[in-house]
């Protein structure tokens, strides 16, 4: 097992704000929650809460992320943003290409995104990003956003409900070596503060360009519940905002910004 | 509900220019249709092509008709302020943090300024909003799971 190293990961820091401040603990109930309570206490912008272990990881609707420790990155970044809460999906695109590209270029696997920021490598989701806004009178207080990656988990460490649709790093690369999940947290914050500056300076155009090269969903017939009913169709593209595109059956272009999607 | 109550409900009615109107409780029953001369006209025209069993829907900003519901039941008086609390983007809106959580919070309920009230959902972000004013929650004008648009009014407040 290798151990979370909090000097090794800031020595890789190279970015300007993302991840300069660090804080790490051995075991939390989740990392966006002592994000959470550290932005009340004046915690700041760009700050990265990292865990060993998480007790209750949480995803979409409530759902749990079975977080065993020692193995995974469990992560939350907290931003400051002054920008309007409108533009603020960008941040969970920015999520999910710098893990993709991280995944890429540390392992030479083939990360592909679902919709709107899930990882998956053989069809199999290796990362899960959820996303927290507080706003008050249409302006933006925080933003956490909660980084789930399975490292180093062996196969046994999935319960048999979710074995065939969920996986790690080190499962989908079939070798024996741990991946070092210091440089993988390093990466993850050093490609967000990359892409967050350009969000800020050229908006999102950059980061959709990258997602768009990892984006495996295009053409593919899906199903996704939107509002208690399910929708139907192809799908045709993002938006320039990262809203999924869809063409009905009746060759109706529906512009999706909420729902779960089904293969 | 007394004569000034209807007085004033006209008088809101008509500055607001609500069309139709209607009210039921128990045994009290208020019903108001609100025409212009020119409406009056055009309608009249348009009731012999119009088919039987169709009516017309009553046309309302979002939340007057809870507004005036909370009026007549005595929630409001006279001199009450109602503000709206507006969604920020367009997505899916949640009364409650999980679907296996209890809402955020009830009609009637007075909540502390900085109190999260409900979260609107896209692209996987949970955006929690919060009141920024101490408030009694008059009404909330979208169902769970409901898709919300831009600066829809997602609750009538009364800051306190």
């Amino acid at each position: 097992m290798e151990f979370i190293d909090i000097f090794e990961i800031k020595k890789g820091i190279k970015g300007t704000f993302i991840g300069k401040n660090l804080y790490y603990e051995e075991k939390v109930d989740s990392t966006s929650n002592l994000a959470r309570d550290l932005a009340a206490k004046g915690a700041k912008n760009g700050s990265a809460v990292i865990a060993d272990c998480q007790e209750k990881g949480r995803g979409r609707n409530g759902k749990t992320w079975s977080s065993p420790c020692g193995c995974n990155i469990y992560m939350s970044i907290l931003l400051k943003p002054k920008f309007s809460p409108e533009i603020a999906q960008g941040m969970t695109l920015i999520a999910a290409v710098s893990v993709a590209d991280s995944i890429l270029e540390l392992t030479g696997l083939a990360p592909k995104i679902k919709w709107p920021n899930d990882i998956l490598i053989n069809s199999r989701k290796v990362s899960g990003i959820l996303t927290e806004m507080s706003t008050r009178n249409k302006l933006i207080d925080h933003i956490i956003v909660g980084i789930i990656l399975n490292v180093n988990a062996e196969r046994d460490s999935f319960g048999p409900e979710i074995r065939d649709i969920a996986s790690s790093l080190l499962i989908e690369s079939g070798k024996e070596e741990h991946i070092d999940r210091n440089r993988m947290i390093s990466s993850i914050l050093n490609k967000f503060d990359r892409y967050y500056e350009m969000f800020l300076s050229t908006g999102l155009s950059p980061v959709l360009e990258q997602y768009q090269k990892y984006f495996g969903m295009m053409g593919k017939e899906i199903e996704i519940k939107v509002n208690g009913k399910t929708v139907k169709g192809i799908i045709a593209g993002i938006d320039p905002m990262g809203a999924l595109l869809l063409k009905t059956a009746d060759n109706q272009l529906e512009r999706v910004v909420s729902g779960e999607i089904n293969f | 509900m007394n004569l000034n109550d209807i007085k004033d409900i006209v008088k809101f009615i008509k500055s607001n220019r609500i069309r139709e109107f209607y009210y039921k409780k128990g045994d009290e029953e208020l019903s108001f249709s609100m025409e212009s001369p020119e409406e009056s006209r055009e309608n009249k025209a348009s009731k012999t092509k119009s088919q039987p069993g169709i009516v017309s829907a009553p046309v309302t900003k979002p939340g007057e008709t809870e507004y005036l519901m909370a009026r007549m039941e005595g929630k409001l008086t006279e001199k009450t302020i109602v503000k709206e609390i507006v969604s920020p983007f367009v997505g899916s809106f949640y009364r409650s943090p999980s679907p296996d959580k209890p809402p955020f919070v009830e009609p009637g309920q007075i909540v502390e300024k900085n109190t999260p009230v409900c979260i609107i959902e896209a692209m996987k972000i949970m955006n929690e909003i919060e009141v920024d004013m101490k408030c009694r929650i008059v009404s909330i004008l979208v169902e769970n799971g409901q898709l919300v648009e831009y600066n829809q009014p997602l609750f009538l407040v009364e800051p306190l």
